[in-house]
């Protein structure tokens, strides 16, 4: 039986997407076919090939041109997405889905949305009075503890690692969640006191958890408009902890460098046009460089220091 | 001006052997200018050590890899990167050469290596200084054929035992190597920046290589750090720029921490020119 004959149970969605798959995800609660009019994007298991044609952008372990995006990940699997509507997934000898899955909805799904000419930004967001913050960072910045320790501080959660920015209405720019969980360390889940929200591994053989943080007063909203950008920073002698606004240059280049997948969104920058883009977040929030001393006893004065902060910001 | 041939050269040691220093004098040699390299402003985001440089990369977050999977990806990622690099690209690494398994860990593709080499009872005195550890917790941890470290913004890096450090990088026969000595740079930077540059196919006239040895000179890297910090200083750390020292240990080692030492490493000691003191080691 040919592949696109075989169905789709498990419908899901993600940054505004409808998503038919043949296979689950874990910690994601499928939606009710009937509520599911039309699919989106599909997810299939199936054979992906080892290279692509006319390749236009290149790295390591991964291809584009201007149809298909083509990832490796040795001993996990090979990813092919095409045309922002067809993930394929090709699990490595040996690999359990529900291991790799995290991949499927991290880096394969990127290259849809930005097939799709979305702006993602590698980030958490909290939701607060009805408008959305995000924190930026690099991987091990701290984006999800931060997160984590705003929900515990009032905050509703929004998104962790990936942050979806939706410009269809040009005056408000809103940030979308993408339906995950929250995901944090043994280490973090003990300091932001959420040990009673503990889910599954996001890995089996990795230290990081799923976190329900359901609770706070917007927790049912999807997406909520930006109110402010901030790229985290460490605290030193010469950058002692606090907020400045960065100047608009500066702020372009910081939200380019904290592109979720940053090479994917260059790769296919023309679909989005990344300039215009920035151009018309930039025109409605501001992004700020947020020096704090990165270790579990300086959250909370961090968290009081944001939290004056939004205050001074409305 | 000074220039060097494009490609990846690794500036690999065991941590604590001068390697930051080397990183220094590089980036001052091809800065050229009148005032001496930031060291808070060294190239560090484009470092193949970094989580950020490999997630952006390899399109995946380490933090989401087991070490079996980052094994495998990590000489993918620095085999692409050094065939990708048009430019000089000085890498520090503290990882081994050879993984415990015998596979590769930073992939072959790099042009040079310069790999520094320093006294172990001196490494001992200050790697227990860096990393807030005891003496004799420090050299339990340079004999620990499996010791390995992490940190917040760079990958895990597996750093084995000193002699095993030492030999894998000094005697691989995949990449060009040139063994330098703290000590050596220690006593005569000027006539050792000089030969590196030649073993690097590099050019630089006298004038610039006397220039990069002075903006690197230990005063200036303590003036600096005591007026802005240093960004790779361990937090808590009180001053990353100590001494610098060659040959302290004489002074602070007890007989059976010198012992330890060099029951491990004597062979090793020997080969690179570190006299054995501990008498019964020499009888």
């Amino acid at each position: 039986m040919p592949d696109i004959d075989r169905p789709l149970p498990y419908h899901y969605r993600i940054s505004g997407l409808s998503i038919g798959s043949e296979f689950e995800l874990p910690m994601r609660a499928p939606l009710p076919t009937e509520d599911f009019t039309s699919t989106d994007v599909v997810f299939r298991l199936g054979a992906v090939p080892e290279c692509l044609p006319h390749i236009s952008h290149r790295g390591p372990n991964w291809a584009a041109n201007e149809r298909s995006f083509l990832l490796e990940l040795p001993e996990i699997g090979r990813f092919l997405c095409e045309e922002g509507a067809r993930l394929t997934l090709c699990p490595a000898p040996g690999a359990f889905l529900d291991d790799i899955a995290v991949f499927v909805t991290g880096t394969a799904m990127a290259a849809i949305l930005y097939q799709r000419g979305a702006m993602l930004l590698h980030g958490s967001a909290v939701v607060h009075d009805g408008r959305a913050f995000l924190f930026c960072g690099d991987s091990g910045a701290g984006k999800s503890t931060l997160a984590a320790a705003l929900v515990q501080a009032g905050a509703s959660f929004l998104a962790d690692d990936v942050c979806s920015i939706d410009l269809s209405d040009s005056a408000v720019p809103r940030a979308v969640a993408d339906g995950r969980f929250l995901r944090l360390y043994s280490d973090s889940i003990a300091q932001t006191g959420l040990t009673n929200a503990l889910g599954s591994r996001v890995r089996r053989r990795i230290d990081k958890y799923h976190i329900s943080v359901g609770g706070g007063p917007e927790a049912s909203i999807d997406s909520a408009p930006v109110a402010a950008i901030y790229m985290l920073a460490g605290s030193h002698a010469a950058a002692p902890p606090g907020i400045s606004q960065l100047p608009n240059l500066e702020a372009a280049q910081a939200l380019l460098h904290n592109s979720y997948r940053r090479r994917v969104a260059l790769a296919y920058a023309h679909r989005g046009q990344i300039p215009a883009q920035t151009f018309r977040l930039l025109s409605s929030t501001h992004v700020f460089l947020l020096h704090r001393a990165a270790k579990f006893d300086a959250l909370d004065d961090t968290v009081s220091m944001i939290k004056a902060h939004w205050a001074g910001l409305r | 001006m000074a220039a060097f041939p494009g490609g990846l050269v690794w500036l690999a040691s065991y941590p604590k052997s001068g390697n930051t220093w080397m990183r220094i004098l590089l980036a001052n040699l091809l800065s050229a200018r009148d005032e001496p390299a930031d060291i808070n402003n060294l190239s560090e985001p484009q470092t193949l050590m970094g989580r950020w440089r490999f997630a952006d990369d390899m399109l995946v977050d380490p933090d989401l890899l087991d070490s079996r999977e980052l094994g495998v990806m990590r000489p993918i990622h620095c085999d692409f990167a050094a065939q990708d690099v048009s430019h000089p690209f000085f890498c520090k690494t503290h990882d081994q050469f050879w993984s415990p398994e015998g596979e590769l860990t930073l992939g072959a593709s790099a042009r040079r290596v310069l790999y520094i080499i320093r006294d172990p009872r001196d490494v001992a005195i200050s790697f227990s200084y860096h990393a807030g550890l005891s003496i004799d917790d420090t050299i339990t941890q340079m004999v620990d054929r499996n010791a390995s470290s992490t940190g917040r913004a760079v990958l895990p890096c597996f750093m084995g035992d000193w002699g095993t450090h030492v030999v894998g990088w000094a005697s691989q026969p995949l990449i060009p190597v040139m063994v330098v000595r703290y000590e050596s740079m220690h006593a005569n930077t000027v006539s050792c920046l000089r030969s590196i540059v030649d073993f690097l196919g590099g050019q630089a006239d006298e004038m610039e290589i006397r220039r990069a040895v002075a903006h690197g000179s230990f005063d200036e890297l303590q003036r600096q750090e005591a007026r802005k910090g240093f960004r790779e200083a361990r937090p808590g750390q009180e001053r990353f720029f100590r001494t610098g020292q060659a040959g302290g240990w004489r002074e602070v080692l007890k007989p059976h921490q010198l012992r330890r030492i060099e029951d491990h490493f004597a062979d090793i000691m020997t080969a690179y020119g570190y006299e054995i003191a501990d008498r019964s080691q020499a009888d």
